[in-house]
């Protein structure tokens, strides 16, 4: 039996020729091999939460009896059998106006998802620059803007009416979005919204095929509206944030980014580097180095699905905030580290001037 | 398809240092005892099943959910570690299953095959690190799941054969059978995934 297993020889146990198959495999091995234990207190956190629970399942179908739960699963399997088009149809006739009476109470009893207010944290961060003067070596982020998130000098909401909204949609607009949302260039119709799925893919189609911000923010107004709770409500706000970007409104895309640091660790690594980026660009330069670190950490997951054009914005970004708080000697590794990745990236006349000028 | 939940009598295994086993006078662990002692290791496991973009602590949560409820269905001649194992491998599976459909949807998530990110220190001894993590992950999406958690239990967790049939719920035979292929798929895999990434 021994003989037998001793044909199977780990990748990295057996391999001795450098460029043999086996030898690659068992450094790709090596390098998945190293996995950070994870930190005493984030077990605890975990525990924490399982107590809580005290391992009840999600409410939904817990105590119903078995009948119940198999009767759902047909009608599930049945209604997944048929068309979207057919399922919504019967939705809307059988399903939908008994359901949506009880259920909708019950929502709205809740926290409606709105766009954030526009925080006056701009105001006060703006007045507490902390090193600004006193880093002459390393100025704020100034720079050409970057493809997402052009750093602004300044953060002044626009206070632009929408008067062109829909009586629907306007409804649904909360007086913050009001301050930013401007008239949509084209009348926004949804081609019939027959559900949460199409209503979103309409949105993102009118932000990034026909490159319509405003009528894209409209359209999620109204999917704000009709589905407060929906299923793609994470996905709605990513778009909203991205439209709302492209519109200029970057206080309200900050405050919907720092709304969901609520969940945290769920913020994908490019809407992490956006709230970095505006975080910084509006002086919160703490805020603005706990995300720049988080997407560099070597040990990190989100940092191994970072692209390396992020990459390039993040080092010079953690670079030009470490500098705003007085740390030099890092901010010179980041902005090193930056002239050896990327020698001809978009920031590598200004990083090589501030290495050349800075202390050393 | 046998699940994870249900417990499984696996007879004659070498027990591991404090792994609870059936016999005279031995009692059902609590949740605190089993968490204490294996919350490491599910973690570690989810790490290397989930890869790089896994999020390690929710699916240690979900796992740990999943055994508190189950726990009184446990059967204390099993083998603890491959109970867990076999919750820890569909909840990571599971996960990764949402993760690709939520980057379908959005089409702008980037996948764990994306370039990797650097480090201001040791730069480009991290970033070559992680490509190669990365690259590993690539070949191994490409296996299928039986596959997939034999090669991490052997190459990755350095688990000896019989342990590997004993977390798979295989015979030790089937079990190199199985390894055969899965490090034959790998190979194949890897170098299709170097090739990709040349002709970018």
């Amino acid at each position: 039996m021994r003989g037998v297993e001793d044909e199977l020889l780990r990748w990295r146990a057996g391999a001795t020729d450098p460029s043999a198959l086996p030898a690659r495999a068992a450094d790709l091995v090596d390098a998945a091999r190293d996995v950070p234990a994870p930190p005493p207190l984030v077990l605890a956190r975990i525990y924490a939460h399982i107590a809580d629970r005290d391992g009840r399942r999600p409410a939904r179908l817990r105590g119903a009896p078995m009948g119940l739960r198999l009767a759902t699963l047909m009608v599930l399997l049945l209604m997944s059998a048929a068309t979207a088009k057919g399922a919504m149809v019967l939705w809307q006739r059988y399903v939908g106006p008994v359901i949506v009476p009880i259920v909708r109470p019950m929502f709205e009893r809740g926290e409606p998802r709105r766009a954030p207010r526009a925080r006056p944290k701009v105001a006060v961060a703006e007045s507490s620059r902390p090193r600004a003067e006193a880093t002459p070596v390393l100025e704020p982020i100034a720079h050409d803007p970057p493809s997402v998130v052009p750093p602004p000098a300044t953060l002044a909401p626009k206070a632009v009416e929408a008067p062109a909204a829909p009586p629907r949609a306007r409804r649904a607009v909360s007086s913050e979005r009001r301050m930013v949302a401007a008239p949509p260039t084209a009348p926004v119709e949804a081609a019939d919204p027959t559900n949460e799925a199409q209503l979103l893919a309409d949105a993102i189609a009118r932000l990034r095929q026909q490159h319509d911000p405003r009528g894209a923010l409209a359209l999620l107004d109204r999917y704000s509206e009709t589905y407060p709770r929906g299923v793609l409500a994470s996905e709605a706000r990513s778009a909203r944030i991205e439209a709302m970007l492209k519109v200029g409104d970057r206080a309200g895309a900050l405050g919907l980014l720092d709304e969901r640091a609520t969940f945290a660790g769920r913020l994908g690594a490019e809407q992490l580097l956006t709230r970095a980026e505006l975080r910084a660009s509006v002086g919160r330069y703490a805020d603005a180095l706990g995300d720049f670190d988080r997407l560099l950490a070597a040990s990190s997951p989100l940092a191994a699905s970072v692209p390396g054009s992020e990459v390039e914005r993040a080092l010079y970004g953690r670079a030009v905030t470490l500098g705003h708080l007085g740390h030099d000697r890092r901010a010179r590794a980041d902005l090193e580290a930056y002239q050896r990745r990327f020698p001809n990236g978009r920031n590598a006349a200004e990083v090589t001037r501030l290495l050349q000028g800075g202390p050393r | 398809m046998r699940g994870p939940q249900r417990p499984r009598t696996i007879s004659g295994e070498p027990t591991g240092p404090g792994e609870p086993r059936g016999g005279p006078g031995s009692s059902l662990p609590t949740f605190a005892d089993v968490y204490g002692e294996h919350a490491p290791t599910v973690a570690r496991w989810a790490a290397r099943l989930g890869g790089p973009a896994a999020d390690v602590e929710d699916i240690t949560q979900e796992v740990f959910v999943v055994v508190s409820r189950r726990l009184g269905e446990f059967r204390v001649d099993a083998r603890m570690s491959t109970w867990l194992f076999g919750i820890t491998a569909k909840v990571a599976a599971n996960e990764r299953r949402r993760r690709k459909l939520r980057q379908w949807w959005l089409r702008l998530a980037p996948g764990p095959g994306e370039d990797a990110a650097a480090s201001a220190d040791g730069a480009l001894e991290q970033l070559e690190k992680r490509e190669r993590r990365v690259l590993f992950y690539r070949a191994l999406d490409q296996l299928s799941e039986r596959h997939r958690r034999a090669l991490v239990l052997f190459e990755l967790e350095e688990m000896p054969v019989d342990d590997v049939a004993a977390h798979l719920g295989l015979r030790p035979g089937n079990t190199r059978v199985l390894l055969h292929r899965a490090r034959a798929a790998f190979l194949k895999s890897m170098v299709g995934c170097e090739l990709q990434k040349e002709l970018r």
